[in-house]
């Protein structure tokens, strides 16, 4: 399994470059994550490793969709030799890390898809995942009106859709400074 | 004067709610700080209200321009000539806009008032958002890692700028503090 995560690895360095946000520190950052709320929860550290290396395959400077990136994830493990059941139970962990894919039927459910999903949630919630978030709802051509708005609202749903008290614990200083953020903006002015 | 001037800034900026915002609030900062220092208040507040006039004009390029403050002073002056006020107000507003980015060595009290309401506004969580959303994400960390953390605390000689600037200087350290952890553990591991 380590050659597995060996060779995702260095595919994941070519691909994505060394771009300190969308580029390999990012998913660095997800791996990281991930393993450490994985501990003690039993979860397959393995699945969630190759997970947060190959999920943002399809990220150039900028988020796309992961049904677009557990594509190229899909393709990027067969190669690399990678089981038949690994293969699709990454690929689900990968779609399902994006909740705009979820419905009635398709929700996290296993410990690794859930484990997962938290720790991508996390990045969001950081000085830079609203950094992030700012050039998003700039690109979207919102008005710097609503941008303080739009953070708040991301920050408390992100915040409330988590499923492990472990991830809230471990997020705790970077909810308190985004939330800060959001209050001192507001303390400055209604409008940016 | 200071509602014919507003009144004329808020319509040339219209197509600019960013820049017009900044614009409020710098002249809110200036209200504040001008009040508790010696300053022609006339002078300072049309100095607020013009000093990034030069954005309303949407052929400029940021690219060519000298600098938007030297650019907003002459466009300042030239408006100001068109309502006919004196030379003496002229002179002082203009030079007061063309200062605003970096001082002289022996600035007006009204020069380094409108300089420390500016800079107020690249400090905090909305110095971040207009610095983060203007530059992007790569630009933005060179500007606050290199342009404004080593030199923010020296920008406020007042006693009420610093007093304004404390809370937002403190902030902006803690949130720089954070992004540079991150991004130096991730580099390291």
């Amino acid at each position: 399994m380590d050659k597995l995560i060996i060779k995702a690895r260095a595919i994941t360095l070519k691909e994505l470059g060394d771009d300190t946000f969308y580029g390999m520190p990012y998913a660095e950052r997800i791996k990281e994550k991930a393993i450490f709320i994985s501990d003690k929860l039993g979860a397959q550290k393995t699945a969630v490793t190759l997970a947060a290396y190959l999920h943002a395959l399809s990220k150039n400077e900028r988020p796309t969709s992961s049904i677009e990136s557990s594509d190229k994830a899909s393709i990027v493990l067969k190669k690399i030799g990678c089981p038949e059941s690994l293969r699709i139970q990454i690929i689900k962990i990968i779609i399902l890390s994006d909740s705009k894919n979820w419905d009635t039927s398709k929700r996290p459910k296993s410990i690794e898809e859930k484990i997962f999903y938290d720790a991508k949630v996390s990045e969001d919630i950081s000085s830079i995942g609203i950094l992030k978030h700012l050039m998003q709802l700039k690109e979207q051509n919102l008005k710097n009106s609503g941008l303080i708005d739009s953070i708040d609202d991301f920050i408390k749903e992100k915040y409330g859709s988590l499923f492990f008290e472990k991830t809230k614990n471990m997020i705790e200083y970077d909810y308190r400074l985004v939330s800060e953020f959001v209050n001192n903006a507001k303390k400055q002015g209604d409008v940016l | 004067m200071e509602s014919v001037i507003a009144s004329y800034v808020t319509n040339a900026l219209a197509e600019q709610p960013d820049i017009l915002a900044h614009t409020n609030r710098v002249v809110n900062y200036c209200k504040i700080i001008g009040k508790t220092e010696k300053v022609n208040m006339d002078i300072l507040m049309m100095s607020a209200w013009l000093h990034d006039i030069c954005w309303s004009n949407q052929e400029i390029n940021p690219e060519t321009i000298k600098t938007h403050a030297q650019e907003s002073s002459i466009m300042a002056k030239e408006i100001l000539e068109k309502i006919n006020m004196s030379d003496n107000v002229v002179e002082k507003v203009s030079s007061a806009i063309a200062s605003h980015e970096q001082l002289n060595e022996n600035p007006s009290n009204e020069m380094r008032i409108l300089f420390e309401a500016d800079h107020l506004d690249r400090l905090g969580a909305i110095g971040i958002s207009r610095i983060f959303s203007t530059y992007g994400v790569k630009a933005g960390l060179e500007i606050i890692n290199k342009r404004i953390l080593p030199f923010m605390e020296t920008w406020f000689v007042t006693k009420k700028g610093f007093d304004l600037a404390r809370e937002k200087i403190h902030f902006l350290n803690m949130f720089a503090d954070n992004y540079n952890d991150e991004l130096i553990r991730v580099q390291k591991s």
